[in-house]
């Protein structure tokens, strides 16, 4: 693994300002992304992985605001430039933004145009990074389609995406952000709309463009089992937190945060939990992050819960050894902080 | 019970389908003249016993929710026959029920829906969603019914203060919660739940399926479980039934379905599961292309363009189901000569 840093998030904070209070959706995340690496990031809905992401493209929607923290990326060879010190709309972000670090979605349905062809949205966006030229674009375009699987590229170049099917969208999709050769890939839950099978073509297709192509993946998902397939190193997020930091194989043997451990263990597995078993199902639901006094995030639904400990203080993320990180009192001490 | 190839011939059997089809038609022009007809549902026979959980499983557009709907009546079937046996120890063919007739019967069987957020109205309270199939049915009036919806949500682990809330007020996990307990209102034997936990946070499908399982004792319900991830299907189902291009291509136990899947098709989805254990590298069979086009399925085995074991008699020749091995049934012509990779099975 090459231990080229291209992008380092630091106590980044991203809140949105409601009339009913303000909602920290993202509450002080860190984490490396290193050259040709596989970054998983899982939670729940409303843990703020999505926010995290949308943060480093700058695209977090109003009325949120990143209001701690940085995002350092670093071009490989250039200077480093702070994502969060840039203009929303300016310049540098935008040449940033698609030719540098590129998104993938979940429903390729929603955030592919209607009304243009497939051919069409790739070719913008290579004649807005890569290359004036328009026949070239055509000819990048055609042999991205080619690489992502996608079978007669010349035809479905003029193709809308509503005649593509799922699958196809989804590597239509890939194709679209992988064709500036981004040095970063965010993939926001890619495959949770598809079906096993074609997930399994999906992450099959990014491993390999990996491979060709070098690009670091952030992977953002729900689903531990794909985390598991995928990704190099693992953050766990809860409530806006990170609470668990490891690498894959370390993570999933040796959990240490209570929130990894219950999840793991409510899950049903392939082979191992059949008709009858009792799955250890986590209680209650995960909070609205919206004025919540300074506690653990997961306090509320701890099986391990330290009384007047965890309702009160905020855990600090922690090195276990072994690049483990976790944040929770049962393993130390330490304060943590929120931030504004 | 009738004849059937595919019974069980025991006396226990709650439901039983045969040779059910459902085609959409295809229509187009002036007259809407029909010019073709989606398959979705394509000669399907299966049997639930009373207290069993039956699984389906299958890919989107394999007709495994439209079975669904067909079985409760929500949409007519082409062909076919729904055989449903009552408490009274009568069996009923809904196939051929008119809407009328169906009315008195409909409170033996109810759906659960995926989507927690579209399936209940937005304007009832709690109390008038889950009273109404109690009121619908004449089943207890006035002040008996607040008592049935009171017990009825303390029994799905809801809190009885919220009964004038309305669903808005509520987390996708409690919403499908509600949802169950309107399903439960009217004491059903049989409850066809599609996808029901598909659209909640991990670390609620637990809970959801831990309910599910303990109701199925205390009421005594037999479940027909539609879903697409096989490793929530593993645990709760005692039989399932794998569904490709709108039929049935594999039927068995839940354990011999995965030790030793006997349909190139079962393998491949077993395969495509990923693991949560990071030294276990399953052998991926990464299946080319995708589902067939129901309106215009290919020829011989619906299966064959995708299956890595194909050969020239499965793009001429329609398999036959048979039953290859006791209660396992399969539609493959060379199930008996391929030697598939299952599940390690743990318990």
């Amino acid at each position: 693994m090459s231990t080229n840093k291209i992008l380092s998030v630091n106590n980044l904070a991203t809140q949105f300002v409601l009339p009913d209070g303000t909602l920290k959706a993202v509450d002080g995340v860190s984490f490396d992304v290193h050259q040709s690496q596989t970054v998983g990031i899982i939670g729940e809905s409303g843990c703020g992985k999505s926010v995290t992401a949308q943060s480093i493209m700058r695209i977090v929607p109003k009325p949120g605001l990143i209001s701690a923290g940085s995002i350092e990326f670093t071009k490989s060879g250039q200077n480093t430039t702070d994502l969060v010190g840039l203009k929303k709309d300016g310049k540098t972000i935008r040449s940033i933004r698609g030719g540098e670090i590129s998104m993938i979605f979940q429903e390729p349905l929603t955030s592919l145009s209607p009304v243009h062809t497939v051919g069409d949205q790739i070719t913008e966006m290579l004649l807005l990074h890569r290359t004036k030229n328009q026949s070239e674009a055509k000819d990048i375009a055609i042999d991205m389609l080619d690489r992502v699987g996608i079978s007669n590229p010349q035809l479905r170049f003029d193709e809308l995406p509503h005649q593509l099917s799922g699958g196809m969208r989804q590597r239509a999709m890939i194709a679209m952000a992988l064709s500036c050769k981004p040095s970063i890939l965010i993939a926001d839950e890619p495959t949770t709309a598809l079906d096993v099978t074609v997930q399994a073509q999906i992450l099959e297709l990014l491993q390999d463009l990996q491979e060709e192509l070098g690009m670091a993946i952030m992977y953002i998902t729900h689903d531990l089992g794909v985390i598991c397939e995928i990704a190099d190193i693992v953050h766990v997020m809860y409530l806006g937190k990170i609470v668990e930091s490891a690498s894959t194989s370390e993570l999933f043997h040796n959990p240490l945060h209570p929130y990894t451990q219950r999840l793991l263990a409510s899950i049903p597995k392939l082979g191992t939990s059949g008709r009858g078993t009792k799955l250890d199902a986590i209680r209650g639901n995960v909070p609205v992050p919206l004025n919540l006094p300074p506690q653990c995030g997961f306090q509320s639904r701890c099986n391990e819960i330290i009384d007047n400990v965890c309702d009160v203080k905020v855990p600090g993320l922690v090195d276990m050894g072994n690049e483990h990180y976790v944040r929770c009192f049962l393993h130390s001490e330490e304060e943590g902080k929120t931030y504004a | 019970m009738p004849e059937n190839n595919t019974s069980a011939d025991n006396t226990n059997t709650l439901l039983e389908v045969i040779h059910l089809t459902k085609y959409f038609p295809i229509e187009a022009g002036f007259l809407r003249k029909q010019i073709g007809a989606v398959k979705a549902v394509d000669d399907v026979s299966f049997y639930i016993n009373e207290g069993e959980t039956f699984g389906l499983v299958g890919e989107s557009g394999c007709g495994k929710t439209t079975l669904g709907r067909c079985i409760v009546r929500a949409i007519d079937c082409t062909s076919g026959a729904i055989f449903l046996k009552l408490d009274t120890g009568e069996t009923l063919d809904l196939s051929t029920m008119t809407n009328k007739e169906l009315r008195e019967v409909r409170k033996h069987f109810h759906m659960i829906f995926q989507d927690p957020y579209g399936s209940l109205d937005p304007r009832m309270t709690i109390l008038d969603i889950v009273g109404e199939p109690i009121r619908n049915n004449n089943l207890a009036t006035g002040e008996e019914v607040i008592e049935m919806v009171k017990s009825l949500l303390n029994d799905v682990g809801l809190e009885i203060k919220h009964l004038n809330r309305y669903p808005h007020a509520f987390s996708g996990g409690q919403r499908q919660r509600i949802g169950i307990a309107r399903s439960l209102a009217p004491r059903p034997s049989l409850i066809v739940c599609d996808e029901p936990v598909s659209a909640l946070d991990v670390s609620i499908q637990a809970q959801i399926l831990n309910l599910l399982e303990s109701l199925q004792e205390q009421y005594n319900l037999t479940y027909l479980f539609i879903a697409h991830d096989l490793a929530v299907v593993e645990h709760v189902a005692d039989r399932i039934g794998v569904m490709y291009v709108g039929k049935l291509v594999e039927m068995a136990s839940t354990t011999d379905l995965y030790s030793q899947p006997l349909h190139p098709y079962t393998e491949a989805l077993l395969s495509a599961v990923p693991s949560t254990d990071p030294d276990i590298k399953m052998e991926r069979i990464i299946l080319p292309g995708e589902i067939a086009d129901p309106s215009a399925p290919p020829t011989g085995c619906y299966f064959h363009p995708r299956c890595p074991y194909a050969q020239e008699l499965c793009s001429k020749e329609k398999p036959q189901w048979k039953e290859v091995a006791p209660e396992h049934y399969v539609a493959c012509h060379y199930a008996e000569e391929l030697d598939l990779k299952g599940v390690d099975l743990q318990y």
